[in-house]
């Protein structure tokens, strides 16, 4: 558990669709999660460098961008490969494509909070 | 013994003059009504829209009709004596020590739909019918095929399953808005007060969650329909895919899920959808028991095979329905079934699953004693 005095875990919330990345954002805040969101796969690599977060929430299907393709590689840049990679997807076999790209875990959408959190809290680097 | 005679000339309905060898014409009249009936259905063969074929019971083409040529691109002289799998594109070679396979076993092979490959490579989807033919003494000696261009319709049914997938996906991204700043207003009213809003926008949460399954099901007709269900082939623990779905469901209902009993051997199959089965037969018995606080859920092995119930205490199914209840689109017509969402999708996902995992699916219910669904499904052999 979060307490006052330690560092707030840093999540980057990826996903093309802003309300959902939002709503993510918010979800986190209210759990102690401090987050930074973007809807654009082309800063996910720099992103993942710059803010060091110790989880990504990765959409799968990005606006021009295969999030799968995105996971590979930041799980083959040594700066970003420990990195946990959750990916989201409402494609309905997105499940069974994800672990060939190197994602630790998937998330269907929609997701309840707990769904979200119980995946969030399995992942993310300690 | 008859003694041969002058001939004399008959005069058949198809035109021929053939000479009656007999004096009394009797058993010419027989060969002429014979020939007569076998010139009759060999120019309804001829004539057919459908390719008709025979092949010898090596799987050597041994007749071709018009309706084969106008659908394979071959004629009679370019075909006849050739092998059958020469139809067989790549991909499709199975379908000849599968179908010879039936043959042999004295089987009829009945609307089996696959492709098949023309003189000029185009790929067509074809629906074949093959029946053994055997000679007077019962051995086979061959089969007949009958095949049926379905490309067009199968075509028309690819797009709309595909119409209905991205539908159902595209469906999910407002519902998976609606759903987290739903549940999230929920929090801050439990945070915050203003309790007096929280039944409205528990009810608003409720109907999303209805969406949502209604969404699934379409989703998984579309997938059913198209026989594109991918159905892995690898060990699995059983206890394990069931334990799985027990504790991701419990996250989130207020039922109760007992889980009972264990197994520690392993079955062989797609660990995925039979999670998915135990997650809709877990699904249901919450949703058909709003008024019981417990689910119980057990594993047990029986003769070989893993045996997994799922008991609920809910409205119970009445017995004239339990025949029905897995047919795709039944659903129970009662006025209190009625009020529950539902397309009639899910039971017969189920069954699909299961059987193609060599199990069997049942039920135990009635009205008003809540419903016990199980599913069996055979261990693996060596483990």
């Amino acid at each position: 558990m979060e307490n006052n005095t330690a560092p707030k875990k840093r999540i980057l919330i990826v996903d093309d669709d802003p309300d959902i990345a939002e709503a993510i954002s918010l979800i986190l805040s209210s759990k102690g999660y401090s987050s930074k969101t973007t809807c654009d796969g082309a800063e996910v690599a720099k992103l993942a460098k710059e803010y060091k977060p110790d989880l990504i929430l990765l959409d799968l299907l990005l606006a021009g961008y295969d999030g799968r393709v995105i996971c590979k590689e930041l799980k083959g840049d040594k700066s970003t490969k420990e990195i946990p990679v959750v990916m989201i997807s409402a494609h309905p076999s997105a499940e069974s494509t994800v672990a060939k790209a190197g994602a630790d875990g998937f998330i269907p959408k929609p997701f309840s909070i707990d769904s979200l959190m119980s995946n969030v809290e399995k992942h993310i680097r300690l | 013994m008859k003694k041969p005679t002058t001939p004399k000339t008959k005069t058949s309905s198809i035109g021929q003059k053939l000479p009656s060898i007999y004096a009394d014409g009797s058993e010419m009249d027989e060969m002429l009504k014979m020939m007569e009936k076998l010139l009759h259905w060999a120019a309804i063969v001829e004539s057919s829209d459908d390719a008709i074929i025979s092949k010898s019971a090596d799987g050597y083409i041994t007749s071709w009709n018009k309706g084969a040529q106008n659908l394979y691109g071959y004629k009679p002289s370019e075909i006849v004596g050739k092998p059958v799998s020469v139809l067989m594109p790549p991909g499709k070679q199975d379908d000849f020590p599968y179908i010879m396979g039936q043959l042999h076993a004295g089987k009829k092979i009945e609307h089996y739909e696959t492709k098949r490959v023309t003189k000029d490579g185009r790929i067509l989807d074809v629906s074949i019918t093959v029946s053994p033919i055997r000679d007077s003494s019962g051995h086979i000696i061959g089969a007949s095929k009958i095949a049926r261009d379905v490309t067009e319709r199968v075509e028309y049914e690819r797009r709309r399953d595909d119409f209905v997938s991205t539908a159902s996906h595209e469906l999910k991204t407002p519902l998976t808005s609606q759903l987290a700043f739903g549940e999230l207003l929920e929090e801050m009213i439990d945070r915050n007060g203003n309790a007096e809003y929280k039944p409205y926008i528990r009810k608003i949460n409720e109907q999303t969650g209805k969406l949502i399954g209604l969404v699934e099901d379409l989703l998984i007709l579309s997938r059913l329909r198209g026989g594109r269900l991918p159905i892995e082939n690898k060990l699995f623990s059983i206890h394990k895919v069931v334990k799985q779905a027990v504790e991701s469901l419990q996250l989130t209902t207020k039922h109760d899920i007992e889980l009972r009993g264990k197994t520690e051997r392993k079955v062989r199959g797609d660990s995925n959808r039979i999670g998915q089965v135990v997650t809709n037969l877990l699904s249901n018995g919450i949703k058909y028991s709003p008024k019981a606080d417990k689910i119980v859920v057990k594993v047990a092995e029986k003769n070989g095979f893993a045996v997994i119930s799922i008991q609920d205490f809910g409205i119970g199914i009445p017995n004239e329905y339990h025949g029905k209840i897995f047919e795709r689109f039944f659903r129970v017509s009662d006025t209190d079934e009625r009020t529950y969402p539902g397309m009639g999708i899910g039971l017969n996902f189920c069954k699909d699953i299961i059987e193609r995992h060599h199990g069997k699916i049942w039920l135990a219910s009635k009205k008003g004693e809540g419903s016990t669904f199980y599913f069996s499904l055979p261990f693996a052999h060596g483990k």
